[in-house]
């Protein structure tokens, strides 16, 4: 086991920049997942790690090493890919042994870990099937064990759910996450999917166009995200993000007039998260207008309704049982502790 | 429907003319001597069968022949398949100065018909003192002569993912290991192509051999049958006994490998 020390990785493909001067430090033991929007960069960052892409500049270190220099075998770190990269000839067994026969493991204790690897994840059944004989999630289960059966220093994790059916992803986030409550192996996971993020991580790293936009345990970076995009991308439904201006102390958009964080004219965005705007509760903390219904998903557990607001739309997720229909006009209230602002230039946070 | 009944009717007369000489070739070797071609009935009425004996006798160590050509033909398959799939992976996989560069050269080499580099080709070998040996014959093959074969690789080895050369890589192997555990096993439909297409091109093949091969021991199956024609007093009888023998493998090997050898067209049809 071993910390992960990433300092000012930068990595062109020709004249695309895709990396940009990231940096980042994972503990020893910790899970960290990189979130972000496909082609943001997260799989190139991790296959910086691998050492399967080449930085143009900057360090990797793992442990007390450095280790950009070296080949992928050197690192001695094991990956798990989104299509499982499984080798199609080769059984079960073979594929878990494989790892291990190019190290001159000799026979006796490479059929013991074989074993010992394919009881843990629940293979013993499988072991003498071919990859093309089994299913998503045992094919997921089979690239985890060639991964773990080599007790790696650092284990990557590039997408390995996303080909994997709802509720079987659920099982194997939760797989996983047993397995690093169990191995404690320091862990790099990549994913497009914000839910994954804040359940498996803890930390994650949200990336946008090869720049990290904020890095912070899930619930931090939900509560307070550092950037409008951050805000937009973690959590879901998305916050509503209303961009308008900010003068003598006001701010406006549509309809909705309310105090600015600021005296300054100056362009702002007004996030608020969905479920922080209710139905005809108004109090003294609360901003409160009305609004047109424009459009109503129930779906069962919540029921996302839809408000003009201007020539934006203002979302609110209200409770499943809750009787709205289009065309309907309402009055609406967000309480203003849960607003945040950012600066529409920048996009960072204000406060 | 009617498109279906025309596909069906223009394969049919396609299959008929492709057809027609074997079935010549057959009724006429069946025929008693020198009755053949003026009597097509004839090998049908009164099939002579002895015929195939007496024309392999005529022939001269057919033993002797069919060893030289199979030997020729088993190593071209080897020669072919080793080094052009290791020169098709090294074109699909390892990133090198100059690769693409050099593939349009390996394609380009295509183009050039065969009998453009005979001779030059001939100096060389007889300059390496290789004249009437089988080494002009197989040694073309073991130094990746053939490009469509390195393409047929290249694109095949660029169709698996390349997650699998990744993942190999960080379970430590290099190169030679991933071409050899994983590439190579992987790639078992190619190399049955391959291996069918060079025993087809390397069975029938008579002008490699008859430029490079004098001597009457290493005479291959084809350059003997060429000998037949030049020899007056062979009736076409037995001449066409004869190459129904040499090409009874080929026809034999087609039927059987049929699926793979379309696999191949279709593969270098596919990609690019």
């Amino acid at each position: 086991m071993a910390a992960l020390d990433l300092r000012n990785v930068t990595v062109r493909f020709g004249e695309h920049t895709v990396l940009r001067d990231v940096s980042l430090s994972v503990a020893d033991g910790e899970f960290v997942v990189l979130v972000g929007p496909s082609g943001c960069g997260k799989s190139t960052l991790l296959r910086v790690v691998a050492g399967l892409v080449r930085p143009a500049s900057g360090e990797v270190r793992i442990g007390e090493r450095r280790v950009d220099a070296l080949e992928p075998a050197e690192r001695d770190l094991a990956m798990v890919f989104q299509n499982y990269a499984l080798y199609p000839h080769k059984t079960v067994a073979q594929n878990l042994a494989f790892p291990l026969e190019l190290r001159r493991v000799p026979r006796a204790e490479l059929e013991r870990r074989v074993r010992e690897t394919a009881e843990t994840l629940g293979l013993s059944d499988l072991l003498e099937r071919k990859p093309g004989a089994l299913s998503g999630g045992q094919m997921q289960r089979v690239a985890l064990g060639r991964a773990l059966i080599r007790d790696p220093k650092l284990f990557l994790f590039d997408e390995p759910l996303s080909n994997l059916d709802a509720k079987l992803r659920h099982e194997m986030r939760a797989e996983i996450a047993r397995l690093h409550q169990r191995t404690r192996v320091t862990s790099l996971y990549v994913t497009h999917d914000q839910s994954e993020a804040l359940t498996l991580g803890g930390r994650i790293a949200v990336l946008d166009r090869g720049r990290f936009e904020q890095v912070g345990a899930p619930l931090a970076v939900f509560a307070r995200p550092a950037t409008r995009f951050v805000a937009g991308f973690i959590g879901s439904p998305a916050m509503n993000l209303l961009p308008g201006r900010a003068r003598g102390g006001r701010f406006e958009v549509g309809e909705l007039s309310l105090a600015a964080p600021t005296d300054a004219t100056r362009e702002l965005v007004l996030g608020v998260r969905p479920h922080e705007v209710a139905l005809d509760a108004a109090d003294a903390r609360d901003v409160s207008l009305e609004l047109d219904v424009t459009f109503v998903e129930a779906l069962g557990t919540q029921t996302l309704v839809s408000f003009r607001l201007g020539e934006h739309e203002l979302r609110a997720s209200l409770d499943g049982d809750a009787r709205v229909r289009i065309g309907e006009r309402k009055r609406v209230s967000l309480s203003r502790s849960s607003l945040h602002w950012f600066d529409q230039g920048t996009g960072l946070r204000l406060d | 429907m009617s498109a279906r009944l025309f596909n069906r009717s223009a394969l049919a007369v396609a299959a008929v003319l492709f057809a027609l000489p074997f079935a010549f070739l057959l009724v006429v070797s069946l025929a008693p001597e020198g009755r053949g071609l003026e009597d097509l009935s004839a090998g049908l009425v009164e099939p002579h069968p002895e015929n195939y004996r007496l024309a392999l006798e005529k022939m001269g160590g057919f033993g002797r022949l069919f060893a030289n050509t199979l030997f020729v033909t088993v190593a071209s398959i080897v020669g072919q398949c080793v080094t052009c799939s290791l020169a098709g992976y090294a074109f699909a996989r390892i990133p090198f100065r100059g690769r693409d560069l050099l593939f349009a050269c390996v394609l380009a080499t295509m183009m050039l018909p065969e009998q453009v580099t005979a001779i030059p080709r001939f100096l060389l070998f007889r300059e390496a003192g290789l004249v009437d040996t089988f080494g002009p014959l197989i040694l073309p093959t073991v130094l990746g002569g053939a490009p469509f074969f390195v393409f047929l690789f290249r694109q095949y080895f660029l169709s698996l993912p390349i997650e699998l050369d990744e993942a190999a890589r960080l379970d430590g192997a290099g190169h030679l290991r991933i071409y050899w555990s994983i590439a190579l096993p992987l790639a078992r439909p190619m190399l049955a192509t391959v291996a069918i297409f060079t025993f087809l091109g390397t069975w029938n093949d008579f002008w490699t051999p008859l430029i490079y091969l004098f001597s009457d021991e290493n005479r291959t199956l084809t350059l003997a049958l060429a000998g037949f024609q030049r020899s007056f007093n062979v009736a076409v009888e037995f001449m066409l006994a004869a190459s129904a023998v040499v090409l009874a493998p080929c026809v034999l090997v087609y039927f059987v490998a049929q699926k793979v050898f379309l696999r191949g067209v279709r593969v270098a049809a596919s990609k690019h």
